[in-house]
């Protein structure tokens, strides 16, 4: 993959914040990639050192040392060019509670950049597209902590930006909300577009990510595709598959049972679950080709077995 | 460059033309004014009216008390302004937001500066224009041109003072964690300055 099909590119990134009890190594040598057109998440716990990255990443702090460049960009140096051209929805902000969620989106657009033609015909588009458009003449002091993060996700689509950065977008939300900001996210990516997603809730936006990058102690533990991370997982842990059966599903038991490193088969409601020691796929295509088999999916570890598996643990 | 910042300061300047702190500042202006009027009235009553000091002596009392009350608060506008304007946004996260845009944080504090030349100019000007004429039918006397001009003009001394603190504040608002940290400072800085001048 050439230089210009990453979006962001760090290098040996380091952070080092000091006061009087010390210092804290926020970021200790982190060195990422993110492919363009991508859903890509950060995953670590919190302290992890993902906030701190993406601060570093869009120029509000300077690294300590290492270099980082996004959309081609260095942060340290044209920042500003990196945040006209990037929506973020940081962690912890918060609107102007006395002015109406157009009013809000209005003044950032304007610090944006954005003319105020394009700002008249954009405010009522990406209102629509998170949901908030019947809202946009409301005060934000009464909004819900879920209407907030909508009108958040919002003002980072103002500017259709190529890149889109959200740092911990579910937190806070109900399960319809998290809904909406997956499959928009997806849309995202599916118009060109890279979205980075930074959480700690794998379980609630994770699966999305098609690439993650693994944080612990502020370094990266693992980073690359889903498939690409699973393979070493797999290697270690086993692979297992899932079958769908039409019928004669007893016969195929027996056969299953018989392959060579096949350590574990179950039925469950015309679902058979295969786990073996190593890569079967070439065996359950030739016997999906014999039997009455509607579906075989090799199944893909979720990100929270890949976080435990290659730190070696639980969240720590 | 200076775009960015006129946009902060006319989101600022709508922001307080629509708080009630704002107006409750200028209100507190008209009141002391009066107040001052008041006492000036009833101290030359006391003395038998206007033969001991004459029309010119209580123009002069009146536009010592004027400057007397600018002197208090005027740099209370300035801190009033200035304690939040960087720390609120601090606390209430909107800041995240504003720096998430390409701009310079120059510009944010920039535009913070224009807003509060215009509101002090605004604030000082609109509240002697009411009460000064107010203040001076009080006293019974005739006022010229001159004395007016006189009075006037201390808007831009008062202006200055609230300009000075304003910026003290502000300083206080960018490197305090909280708000109510700068307010301290601020109010601290304020009685020392104020004080000090009567040793």
């Amino acid at each position: 993959m050439g230089m210009a099909e990453y979006v962001i590119e760090t290098e040996n990134l380091v952070k080092v914040y000091r006061d009087r009890s010390g210092e804290v190594r926020a970021l200790d040598g982190v060195t990422v990639r993110v492919p363009r057109g991508v859903l890509f998440g950060l995953f670590g716990p919190n302290g992890s050192g993902k906030t701190t990255l993406i601060s570093i990443l869009v120029g509000l702090q300077l690294p300590t040392s290492g270099t980082a460049r996004v959309l081609g960009y260095d942060c340290v140096r044209e920042s500003i060019e990196i945040r006209r051209r990037v929506g973020l929805l940081p962690e912890n902000y918060g609107f102007y509670e006395y002015m109406t969620a157009r009013e809000n989106l209005e003044y950032l657009g304007k610090l944006d950049g954005l003319p105020a033609q394009e700002l008249k015909r954009r405010i009522p588009e990406v209102l629509e597209l998170v949901g908030l458009r019947e809202w946009a003449d409301a005060k934000v002091k009464g909004f819900s902590r879920g209407m907030t993060q909508r009108l958040a996700l919002a003002q980072a689509l103002l500017k259709d930006p190529e890149l889109l950065i959200l740092d911990e977008p579910t937190l806070g939300l109900d399960p319809q909300g998290t809904a909406m900001f997956r499959k928009l996210a997806e849309q995202l990516v599916k118009q060109g577009k890279t979205v980075l997603i930074s959480t700690h809730l794998l379980h609630e936006i994770g699966h999305v990510c098609t690439h993650a990058a693994l944080l612990r102690k502020g370094r990266v533990i693992a980073q690359g595709s889903l498939e690409e991370l699973a393979k070493a997982y797999r290697e270690a842990k086993g692979y297992s598959y899932e079958l769908v059966v039409a019928g004669g599903a007893e016969e195929l038991l027996r056969e299953l049972k018989g392959v060579n490193g096949v350590t574990y088969v179950g039925l469950e409601n015309d679902v058979i679950k295969v786990r073996a020691s190593r890569d079967i796929g070439g065996e359950l295509a030739e016997l999906a080709a014999r039997y009455r088999i509607r579906s075989l999916v090799p199944l893909a570890p979720s990100w929270d077995e890949l976080y435990q598996f290659y730190q070696g643990g639980g969240w720590e | 460059m200076m775009e960015k910042a006129l946009i902060v300061a006319r989101k600022e300047i709508a922001e307080n033309l629509k708080s009630v702190r704002y107006w409750a500042i200028i209100g507190l202006f008209i009141l002391l004014y009066i107040a001052s009027a008041y006492a000036i009235g009833f101290a030359v009553r006391g003395f038998g009216g206007l033969a001991i000091g004459g029309r010119a002596r209580t123009v002069l009392q009146l536009s010592n008390q004027v400057v007397n009350a600018l002197t208090y608060i005027a740099p209370l506008l300035g801190i009033a302004l200035g304690f939040g304007a960087i720390a609120a946004e601090r606390e209430k996260g909107t800041i995240r937001l504003v720096l998430a845009r390409p701009i310079y944080r120059d510009d944010l504090i920039n535009g913070k500066l224009i807003a509060a030349v215009a509101l002090i100019v605004l604030a000082i000007a609109l509240s002697t224009a009411l009460a000064v004429p107010l203040a001076v039918a009080m006293q019974n006397v005739n006022v010229t041109s001159e004395d007016f001009t006189r009075l006037a003009l201390l808007v831009l001394p008062a202006t200055l003072l609230a300009l000075a603190f304003y910026a003290l504040s502000l300083f206080a608002s960018v490197n305090a964690g909280r708000s109510s940290h700068a307010l301290v400072v601020s109010l601290v800085l304020w009685i020392f300055f104020t004080f000090s001048s009567y040793r």
